[in-house]
């Protein structure tokens, strides 16, 4: 064994040689039986001057661990649970589908009456997409317009749902998405 | 590069599935993790069995290490939950089963037994300290004061050159002597 790879060995124990070198000494020492002998003995020495040498040493303890490793399969870096990303978008395009169809149930409901009232023209002014390509695109805003024609009981009594769900905001009806009134101008053609 | 450089340079090789290098890591840690499970664990081929229990899960999550911490500062965590967890199976294992029932009349007299290490392995224990300090003792002063500064006060080489004001190559070259002149006295005792 050549006494300049002992002082790199020497220097390596104490972290003192630098990253190239000390690649060229973890090859040396792991195929030198004499050089990883001498690893063995220098970390003794600084035990002992450590006073971290226990009682009653075992010299084949290293061996034993060495015998129980070379058993042991690689182990393998435990892989991170991924979540794929077709899967979020198709869960955010199903919340906006169900929220999609609460707003439609409730228009709905406004809509159909027991006593038959005077029909409200009742129309969506941009078409639902279908769920395939319902991603990240707007939800539909309904448009109701008013035939001029008077209301019924219960075509008077939704008006007053809409109205008090409106100017409630504190309270918020659990489930459903606030009622905003939009008020536009249109021309006739 | 530190001390804990050269074990992060020989993790990353055990992390790329080089075994030789957890075999280094092993050897330089060995006495420090069995003098600490025997802390726990009096009995000391139980000690034994439990440190190298600590070494082969250490082997096993050394994947998952992320240099967060020191190595040895990991590796001393699951050396002392090896410990606590032998404890902790040793306080539900029954009795009779582990010393041949409460009627034994040898009980006590194994149990102190067991505490005590093996008269060959005390001595050559002793023979070893009282080599490397003999071996100490004779060295030259600038040799003595550069491996005690070292190894016992734990500075690195630019602080040692600064307290001996010498130059760093002469630190290592100083260092490495002390480690020689030691080692030759040593080596025909362990062969």
């Amino acid at each position: 064994m050549r006494k300049d790879g002992l002082e790199d060995l020497s220097a390596f124990l104490d972290g003192e040689l630098p990253h190239g070198s000390a690649e060229r000494l973890i090859d040396a020492l792991e195929g030198d039986e004499e050089l990883k002998a001498a690893w063995a003995r220098y970390h003794l020495i600084a035990d002992v001057l450590a006073r971290r040498l226990p009682a009653g040493a075992d010299r084949a303890f290293s061996e034993r661990v060495s015998g129980a490793i070379a058993a042991e399969p690689v182990p393998l870096r435990s892989a991170r649970r991924r979540v794929p990303r077709v899967k979020s978008v198709v869960g955010l395009a199903m919340a906006a589908a169900v929220a999609g169809l609460a707003i439609a149930g409730i228009l709905s409901t406004g809509s159909k009456a027991p006593s038959e009232p005077p029909p409200l023209s009742f129309s969506v002014s941009q078409q639902s997409p279908p769920m395939s390509s319902m991603e990240l695109s707007p939800l539909p805003i309904a448009t109701v317009k008013w035939s001029g024609e008077p209301y019924g009981e219960a075509g008077r009594f939704s008006p007053y749902i809409v109205s008090h769900n409106q100017s409630n905001r504190g309270l918020p009806i659990p489930g459903v998405i606030p009622y905003v009134r939009a008020v536009g101008y249109e021309a006739e053609p | 590069m530190g001390e804990s450089g050269a074990d992060t340079q020989l993790v990353k090789r055990v992390q790329k599935g080089d075994k030789k290098a957890f075999d280094l890591l092993v050897l330089k840690y060995q006495h420090r993790i069995i003098k600490l499970v025997s802390r726990y664990v009096r009995d000391p081929s139980d000690a034994l069995d439990v440190a190298q229990e600590a070494f082969l899960k250490a082997y096993r999550a050394v994947p998952n290490f992320r240099g967060d911490s020191a190595f040895y500062t990991w590796l001393y965590r699951i050396a002392i939950n090896t410990a606590k967890n032998y404890l902790v199976t040793l306080s539900r294992r029954p009795v009779e089963a582990e010393h041949g029932g409460p009627d034994n009349d040898h009980f006590e007299l194994d149990s102190m037994l067991q505490d005590v290490t093996t008269p060959e392995d005390m001595l050559l224990t002793d023979e070893i300290t009282h080599t490397i300090v003999k071996a100490i003792e004779d060295l030259p002063d600038d040799l003595r004061t550069a491996i005690n500064l070292r190894e016992v006060e734990g500075l690195s080489y630019e602080e040692i050159a600064e307290v001996m004001t010498c130059p760093i190559g002469t630190v290592r070259s100083r260092i490495f002597r002390a480690r020689e002149a030691i080692d030759n006295r040593l080596k025909p005792l362990l062969e």
